[in-house]
């Protein structure tokens, strides 16, 4: 269970989503004047940004992005955050 | 120049990378505002112009999840630029905005404190205090309050602070007063009564937000009392010096900006957390209270009591149905004191609770759980309401006819969440306050003050907002007199740049583990039935391995760039440590009790357990599980026989006790 963006073209900018997510979900694009729904993977499916989202951008939906269970797996991240390799590390 | 090199570059005019602004800090990272201000991420226009921030925007590597296709959301837009203050000082630090943080910190600064309340979210939205649909006080026209008393006693099997529940209920007008004063528990007609059903109406809704919504109030209620709010701040840690409290620290984790606040007195209201899968809105609180308590040295009573929740496969999950229904309505009154001192009333109560908030869903973990054929749930099975009761709404019968359509055939969405009110710091059977033994440090609300007064068991519902409330205004109080002979301490650079060391600890790893996968393993091993449900010493220990693995094995290496996959670390780190506590206080009750079913011990042990069960940090580091006797007053006539003092059956218990076989009642 999960948000899901119904258009994008129907946020007006705002905010109420970004201040009010408890799962930090929502950033904001401030050049843009739009949010960003940028960790889905940790909605809790409460429905608040749905519910006071004034200009009806955001859906609920029953299904909920995921990864299925592994053995293990790394954080996949924003490509210019990661730490740079100070040395290679092959083998070691 | 393909995306991967544009962003790059554009990476390089937004200012430092992340590497850079880690490794050459060193003790310029400690939170003070110029240095901080001055080295945050920003998100200001590169210098280079559109081209670098349209290829940023559109590399498709924007998110820890985004794959193409799934939405035109934008790209990453940067993390917010870093408050401007980042040193804080107060005289009392209330930590959580619920129920027990609002009453704790508008009383407190009613009472001439100065005030920061700190909070995950945004007050009003954030932990379970949005989900509130009933509440309850004590009118001493229609309720009795010695029935009230006998009906708690019974029902959370002889272990509830009965001495706690007295003062709680007299104090309850007064906490429903604060409530109603601040406009959060407006009363309107229901919107069954108008006609709305649950299948999204967009009208109804923003006529409720726009005149009713009581959510957009609780921040304005905590401002308008002069209390100072800091938002989307994680505490991480309580500060002490001699043994005595002198603040606390933060992370803002929009920003990924640690703060620090001096405080003479410290309010943990964090709240009942839980060890659940996404999707399921049973709270965005994630131990974080009982994680600093339990490293203060401090003993956690309750854990062996888990309230499972629930919910439907019709509709699982469905916001509609579990949760949107709870925001549209007001906070409905609920007559829950009108507990007739009556043998058969007490007894009827008491086999029903235990029916259909135990047996019913321990039998679905034994036996399977049954497709949602559409029977419904007949509601609760509260007392009825007398005549002419003011606090009487139409919500109770409304909600019945709610529930004819469906029925919660999914169980255990709120792993490791204590029955309400069951659960958190045990301050000796004398206190009333929430006082700890930590010269400074008071707990209040669910989940974080162990006053136990339902005992074993949610024995009377609806009493959670105002029991929270009722905690609130006692911890206030009682940090308001401690206050008076404290001096400000300010918490010192070193304890800062520790934490800020182990906050951003997961940030220097290349390889490591994704927080949102250990919470799936950790969900996998604590979520399982036979170990959320229905235990033995085996199941227990099978899980209490695994967890031992995460703790040793995958936190220290869990991973994180933004403050945001920070929080997570943070948050994995307290839900492992509670999901050790709670496997160990498991393994240490052997017997049922309540909320506690074990397949191997399926029976009160009233010889051995009559009493609860505290976890501390021992010496060495590792916990250590120990007994906590109760007042001999509360326990009950312990010479009647089992099936008096004990109405309703464990499954396997009449085996074990050789006791005769009784028609079953409330199976599903």
């Amino acid at each position: 269970m999960s948000v899901i963006r119904k258009n994008l073209d129907d946020c007006i900018g705002c905010k109420t989503c970004t201040e009010i997510c408890p799962m930090d979900v929502f950033y904001f694009n401030d050049d843009e004047m739009k949010s960003v729904m940028l960790y889905p993977e940790n909605c809790q499916s409460c429905g608040q940004c749905y519910l006071y989202c004034q200009g009806r951008s955001l859906g609920m939906s029953t299904s909920q992005y995921g990864f299925a269970i592994t053995a293990g797996r790394a954080l996949r991240t924003f490509t210019e955050l990661m730490p740079e390799e100070e040395e290679k590390s092959w083998g070691k | 120049m393909n995306g991967y090199e544009s962003a790059k570059m554009a990476q390089g005019a937004y200012g430092v990378t992340r590497r850079n602004f880690l490794a050459g800090a060193g003790a310029a990272m400690a939170a003070t505002a110029l240095g901080m201000a001055g080295c945050a991420p920003s998100t200001q226009a590169p210098a280079d112009g559109d081209e670098a921030a349209d290829a940023l925007a559109s590399t498709g590597e924007t998110t820890s999840a985004r794959t193409s296709g799934i939405s035109d959301e934008l790209g990453f837009p940067g993390e917010e630029a870093a408050p401007s203050e980042t040193s804080y000082e107060c005289d009392i630090l209330v930590v959580g905005a619920g129920w027990a943080g609002l009453h704790a910190a508008v009383r407190s600064a009613r009472a001439g404190a100065k005030v920061i309340c700190v909070d995950k979210g945004k007050p009003g939205y954030s932990g379970l205090a949005p989900f509130s649909n009933s509440t309850t006080w004590f009118d001493e026209n229609f309720d009795d309050f010695e029935g009230s008393v006998n009906h708690d006693q019974m029902t959370g099997e002889y272990i509830a602070n009965l001495d706690w529940l007295r003062m709680y209920i007299n104090a309850t007008p007064d906490a429903w007063a604060l409530n109603d004063e601040l406009g959060i528990c407006e009363q309107y007609n229901s919107g069954i009564a108008d006609g709305y059903e649950h299948d999204q109406e967009y009208d109804y809704f923003e006529q409720y937000r726009d005149t009713s919504s009581r959510h957009a109030k609780w921040l304005p209620a905590l401002e308008d009392n002069g209390v100072q709010v800091l938002t989307h701040t994680m505490l991480t840690d309580v500060v002490t010096e001699d043994g005595r409290v002198t603040g606390a620290i933060g992370f803002q984790f929009r920003s990924s900006t640690v703060i620090s606040i001096s405080a003479k007195a410290v309010i943990l209201c964090t709240g009942p957390s839980s060890i659940r899968s996404a999707g399921y809105p049973t709270s965005g609180n994630t131990f974080d209270g009982e994680y600093i308590a339990y490293n203060l040295g401090l003993t956690i009573l309750g854990k062996e009591f888990d309230d499972f929740h629930q919910t439907n496969s019709w509709a699982a999950g469905d916001t509609s149905y579990n949760c949107l229904w709870d925001y549209v309505q007001p906070i409905n009154p609920v007559a829950i004191f009108n507990c007739k001192n009556d043998k058969e009333v007490i007894d009827n109560y008491v086999i029903g609770k235990g029916n259909f908030m135990i047996r019913s869903r321990v039998n679905q973990a034994l036996e399977g759980v049954a497709a949602c054929d559409g029977t419904g749930l007949k509601g609760d099975h509260s007392p009825e309401p007398a005549e002419g009761d003011p606090r009487y709404t139409d919500y109770l019968t409304n909600t019945q006819e709610l529930t004819a359509e469906t029925k919660a055939d999914i169980y255990g969405i709120a792993a490791g969440m204590n029955a309400h009110m069951c659960g958190g710091v045990y301050c000796g059977w004398d206190d009333m306050d929430g006082k700890t033994s930590v010269p400074g440090l008071y707990v209040a609300g669910d989940g974080t003050y162990g006053a136990m007064f339902l005992g074993a068991m949610y024995s009377l519902g609806c009493t959670t907002s105002t029991g929270c409330s009722v905690m609130g205004d006692r911890s206030a109080a009682a940090a308001v007199e401690y206050i008076k002979d404290v001096e400000q301490v300010p918490v010192s650079q070193e304890k800062i740049d520790a934490a800020t060391e182990e906050i951003f600890a997961p940030s220097k790893l290349e390889k490591g583990f994704d927080p949102s996968w250990a919470r799936d393993i950790l969900n996998a091993t604590m979520i399982a039935p036979q170990v959320h449900l229905a235990r033995t010493e085996e199941t227990l220990a099978a899980a209490l391995n695994q967890v031992e693995w995460l703790r040793d094995r995958v936190v220290p290496k869990l991973m994180g760039y933004t403050g945001h996959d920070l929080r997570l670390c943070m948050e994995m780190k307290h839900k492992v440590l509670a999901s050790e506590l709670k496997l160990r206080v498991q393994m240490a009750r052997k017997e049922s009790r309540g909320m506690h079913y074990r397949i191997d011990f399926p029976y009160r042990d009233d010889e051995n357990f009559l009493c609860y069960m505290g976890v501390r940090k021992g010496d060495d580091g590792n916990p250590v599980v120990e007994k906590v006797e109760i007042p001999d007053e509360w326990k009950g006539d312990t010479s009647l026989d089992y099936t008096d003092r004990y109405l309703w059956r464990f499954p396997g218990e009449e085996e074990a006790l050789g006791l005769p076989k009784e028609e079953k009642k409330g199976d599903r």
